[in-house]
């Protein structure tokens, strides 16, 4: 008990003399994991409140989209066409409710987040939601199984009515012309 | 039967059963087949990429289907005045409208054709991309605005040429100047003269339009004032050709 004491009490004081968190504004956000394919749109429910007893001054939204792995490029713009949302003041304890399009446009395991900050109060600490996951899988649409039958076949098919057509064409002129298979009407007429 | 669909019908069987245009085809639908492999068999295909593949079968549709058509057109009056055979077409009753319209006609045929073949490719290509409709709907609408153009402003030409050579370097040459600002830097094309450059430009406003509806998924009423160009040029060249067509001269002069 004694030990228990000594290890917690520095903790305490440090807990008591540190100054209070001046994050007033809450962001919720949902769904908080995402299992979906590239290209597909998804749309996260997020609601912004201010916790605090005055209201916030003008804020902005912004989109942060981070790669764990770093393997990856993950640029948020090219996931919104809305990266960063402005919004206006909130007075004490009110709420926004923004709805964010997400398209992942890439393969992997992603976080994506909301930070919000003051546009002009540096004395308002900006606030971050809750992670989401992305689990971004590629889908299997391109390789169509119809693909290489379709590249042998169409030539070979416009090759045979091609073929197909000059040879009625020739026999329609060889009817016309009556014997010859190729009349050899210009040596005739030199004749 | 009028004298256009004659003339139409004997141009399109001297083309299609009698002449080269199984073989062009033919040609044509390898390389579509080419483009298709290549996309298929690409290991790190993303979505992007797909519809890049979509862009890239309707834009050689259209591009292919108005070189066609300015070849076929620009051989329309000057090819016969080379080969001797425009003086006794001129004795016949037929009018130059008609003459020229029948062969407008039939070489349309091209970009149809060209068209049709592109056909399966683009559904194989985008399948499940849900963008195939937008892609026949725009190789459809464009490809129909630039062979207009094309066929007309060539025809315009060889009526005006001495001879067929002059009438296709006129317009080969012309084609290649439209297809300059499509080379020009993205930086240069996001200035205010830039993009008047492309929007002026018919073939680059059509392929900025293939590129913001498949490619970057743009709205159609965010991208419809492109189609501006494309359809004035088709009404001007037609406009001209309609003129133009009134007397063909047998020695014209330029």
């Amino acid at each position: 008990m004694r030990t228990f004491l000594v290890l917690a009490a520095p903790l305490v004081l440090l807990a008591i003399a540190a100054p209070a968190s001046a994050q007033t504004v809450d962001i919720a956000v949902s769904p908080l994991e995402i299992s979906t394919e590239i290209g597909a749109e998804h749309l996260l429910a997020v609601s912004i409140t201010n916790r605090g007893s005055e209201p916030t001054g003008p804020l902005v939204a912004h989109l942060v989209v981070i790669d764990p792995s770093g393997g990856a490029s993950a640029d948020a713009e090219d996931w919104t066409g809305e990266l960063n949302r402005p919004l206006t003041s909130l007075g004490a304890g009110e709420s926004i409710s923004l709805d964010w399009d997400i398209k992942p446009i890439i393969r992997g395991d992603f976080i994506a987040l909301i930070t919000v900050a003051s546009v002009d109060d540096a004395s308002l600490d900006p606030a971050s939601s809750p992670a989401v996951y992305f689990m971004v899988t590629q889908p299997t649409l391109l390789v169509s199984g119809a693909t290489v039958p379709v590249s042998i076949a169409v030539p070979l098919i416009i090759l045979a009515i091609g073929w197909w057509m000059l040879r009625t064409e020739r026999k329609r002129v060889e009817e016309l012309v009556g014997v010859y298979p190729n009349p050899p009407v210009s040596r005739a007429i030199d004749r | 039967m009028n004298a256009t669909t004659i003339v139409a019908g004997e141009e399109i069987s001297g083309t299609w059963f009698r002449g080269w245009g199984p073989w062009f085809a033919a040609v044509v639908a390898v390389a579509f087949s080419g483009i298709a492999i290549a996309l298929g068999y690409s290991g790190q295909l993303n979505l992007l990429d797909a519809r890049e593949g979509l862009a890239v079968v309707v834009r050689m549709s259209i591009g292919v289907g108005a070189l066609l058509v300015v070849l076929s057109m620009a051989d329309s009056i000057s090819g016969m005045r080379d080969r001797s055979t425009l003086e006794p077409l001129l004795l016949t009753p037929i009018t130059g409208r008609s003459l020229l319209g029948g062969k407008l006609l039939a070489a349309g045929s091209g970009w149809v054709v060209v068209f049709l073949i592109s056909l399966p490719y683009l559904y194989v290509i985008g399948d499940g991309l849900g963008t195939i409709a937008l892609a026949v709907g725009l190789s459809v609408v464009l490809g129909a605005l630039l062979a207009t153009t094309f066929g007309a402003g060539a025809a315009v030409l060889s009526i005006r040429s001495r001879t067929n050579l002059q009438t296709l370097g006129v317009g080969l040459l012309g084609l290649a100047l439209l297809a300059i600002p499509l080379l020009l830097p993205a930086s240069v094309l996001r200035n205010p003269i830039g993009e008047l450059l492309v929007r002026a430009d018919p073939m680059s406003a059509a392929q900025h339009l293939i590129g913001a509806l498949i490619v970057d998924e743009a709205t159609l009423a965010s991208e419809v004032s492109w189609f501006l160009s494309p359809v004035l040029a088709a009404l001007i060249t037609s406009w001209l050709l309609w003129k133009s067509a009134r007397f063909i001269e047998l020695e014209p002069g330029i």
